[in-house]
């Protein structure tokens, strides 16, 4: 079994007992991204000498004793909209496909602070502002279930690469679930923490007040413990919360492991009428998992769904702002659907973006109201599993519509990015033909620990799903 | 919505120029867009007068107003 198979929760002991060398681990992952690269381009970059040379560091320093803690000596890769000091971060744009920042993201110190070890910058949808990626510049990247088949997007190449076993956990981030849909076609997990939870200084904007920065891994588990690493307040972003992290890993135990008496929201008018039967069947499993383990299951009425809709104004302005001066002098240089989806922006008007705000402060006194009577929210992550790269048209309600201008397949994840709380994506059953279903467990505002605690219980209870990999690995 | 309203937006309220991939979407944008401020309009006319805007940047928990 290669070393690449195994979770951050069963690496990290093996290197801090000296039985895994870092260079033999980042060596092994560099050989796995040759191998799989041809295949699925889930890199834009890979850093080769700078891995080895971080590599041949971290294992000095565990030799003398000076392990640092679960991450490190461990590779990882960060979609390439984070900024690395001198190393290229094209948003997977035309636009910066030189552009060397001159500091690293916050979250990319953080991680090098606790000896993680970048292997690479992954593939994404142009400037995030996709789903599907299919990157006009940078070529598409392939799902590693079904190579014909698209990852999700934005952060496909991260969820790919994970899913390939040629990085060990990536970062990504989520403006409308960019994390989670990826996450939920290319069967990893995929957090989304609490708005303002982790810092995204240092990383290219889709729209700043909906964006949010976090780790796509291999397990729950995993999960927590990227976040422990990455959480916690950055007076150098604006919109990063005065909130210490906590040790996510911790809660992780046996006592997680039980869900009786956990109160779980439902909204079926959220996604009735547009679920793909496998998906369906998939999520109807899931709640009677719950149910049968003693939770209880009551289903709401959010009184709209706005969110989806008015919602994207927010984004769709702060997008436009963001992108306003290239589009006049080099718009030329955008992917067709991306200048498309980019330059609508610029025709709403400041009336329609304050009543979306309007919106929002609503949706979050409703959501507080729903909290007083549940933990934790469910939903499917996305309607429908992967489909072929390049299709024309997937189904959405009664209608055929284009994924790559269509928000289809955000329709129950953007809820999350407009209240910004926090969600977790995980793998919860496959289709037919083998492809990874996924569904989300939302919670309170700050209250990751207990989402990945529910999040665990499940993944712990289905060994089968945790444990199955893609066919790259046959 | 009127083509040659949107023209006139880019021009002269936005300081742009119209380009023609510009140009050639600007008769979707007109329909997609006055859908899009038609859905925020009929939101809005139910909110209570005093409802203010979410803040752009949530800096402390309690203004998610956590419960």
């Amino acid at each position: 079994m290669s070393l690449l198979q195994k979770p951050v929760e069963q690496l990290a002991p093996l290197i801090k007992t000296k039985q895994v060398s870092p260079l033999e681990l980042v060596r092994e992952c560099l050989d796995r991204i040759k191998e799989t690269e041809p295949l699925v381009n889930a890199y834009i970059s890979v850093l080769d000498e700078s891995a080895l040379v971080a590599a041949r560091e971290a294992e000095q320093e565990i030799l003398q004793g000076r392990y640092r803690g679960l991450l490190h000596g461990i590779p990882y890769s960060a979609k390439d909209l984070y900024f690395t000091k001198g190393v290229r971060t094209t948003g997977g744009s035309a636009i910066l496909a030189e552009h060397l920042p001159t500091e690293n993201a916050a979250t990319i110190d953080r991680l090098a602070a606790a000896g993680a070890i970048l292997v690479g910058k992954n593939n994404l949808h142009e400037f995030a502002y996709g789903t599907t990626n299919e990157n006009d510049h940078y070529g598409p990247c392939h799902n590693p279930w079904d190579l014909q088949r698209v990852t999700g997007g934005s952060s496909g190449g991260s969820a790919a690469s994970v899913a390939a076993g040629s990085s060990t956990f990536s970062l990504g981030t989520d403006t409308g679930g960019s994390i989670r849909i990826p996450a939920s076609f290319c069967g990893v997990v995929g957090l989304k923490p609490t708005y303002g939870r982790v810092s995204k200084r240092g990383v290219i904007p889709l729209s700043w007040s909906m964006d949010h920065a976090g780790p796509l891994t291999q397990t729950v588990w995993d999960a927590a413990a990227v976040l422990a690493t990455l959480a916690g307040y950055d007076p150098g972003d604006p919109g990063s919360a005065d909130v210490p992290g906590e040790d996510y890993t911790a809660g992780l135990n046996a006592a997680a492991l039980d869900v009786k008496g956990l109160v779980v929201g439902i909204c079926p008018q959220y996604y009735n009428g547009l679920l793909q039967p496998a998906v369906a069947q998939a999520f109807a499993q899931v709640l009677a998992w719950f149910e049968a383990n003693g939770a209880v299951i009551r289903e709401l009425t959010h009184p709209t769904r706005d969110a989806f809709s008015v919602g994207s104004i927010i984004t769709m302005s702060e997008a436009y702002t963001y992108h306003e001066k290239n589009l006049e002098q080099c718009g030329e240089k955008y992917g067709p659907s991306i200048r498309y989806r980019l330059e609508k922006g610029q025709y709403l008007p400041a009336s329609a973006y304050i009543n979306a705000l309007r919106l929002r402060q609503q949706d979050r006194q409703i959501w507080a109201e729903i909290y007083r009577g549940i933990d934790v929210f469910l939903s499917p992550t996305v309607i429908m599993p992967a489909f072929p790269i390049g299709e024309q048209t997937v189904q959405f309600g009664p209608d055929a519509v284009d994924p790559r201008t269509n928000p289809v397949l955000m329709v129950l994840t953007s809820l999350g990015d407009f209240n910004g709380l926090p969600v977790i994506s995980l793998p919860c059953g496959f289709t037919d033909d083998g492809l990874p279903i996924g569904f989300q467990i939302q919670g309170k505002p700050f209250a990751e620990a207990q989402v990945l605690q529910t999040a665990y219980a499940y993944e712990q209870a289905h060994p089968a799903i945790r444990e199955r990999k893609c066919g790259l690995w046959k | 919505m009127e083509v040659k309203t949107l023209h006139s937006m880019t021009t002269e309220l936005n300081g742009r120029s119209v380009n023609p991939a510009l140009a050639a979407h600007l008769p979707q944008y007109a329909v997609e867009v006055a859908g899009l401020l038609a859905a925020a309009r009929a939101v809005a006319d139910k909110f209570p007068t005093e409802l203010a805007p979410a803040s752009v940047f949530v800096l402390k928990p309690e203004r998610m107003i956590r419960k």
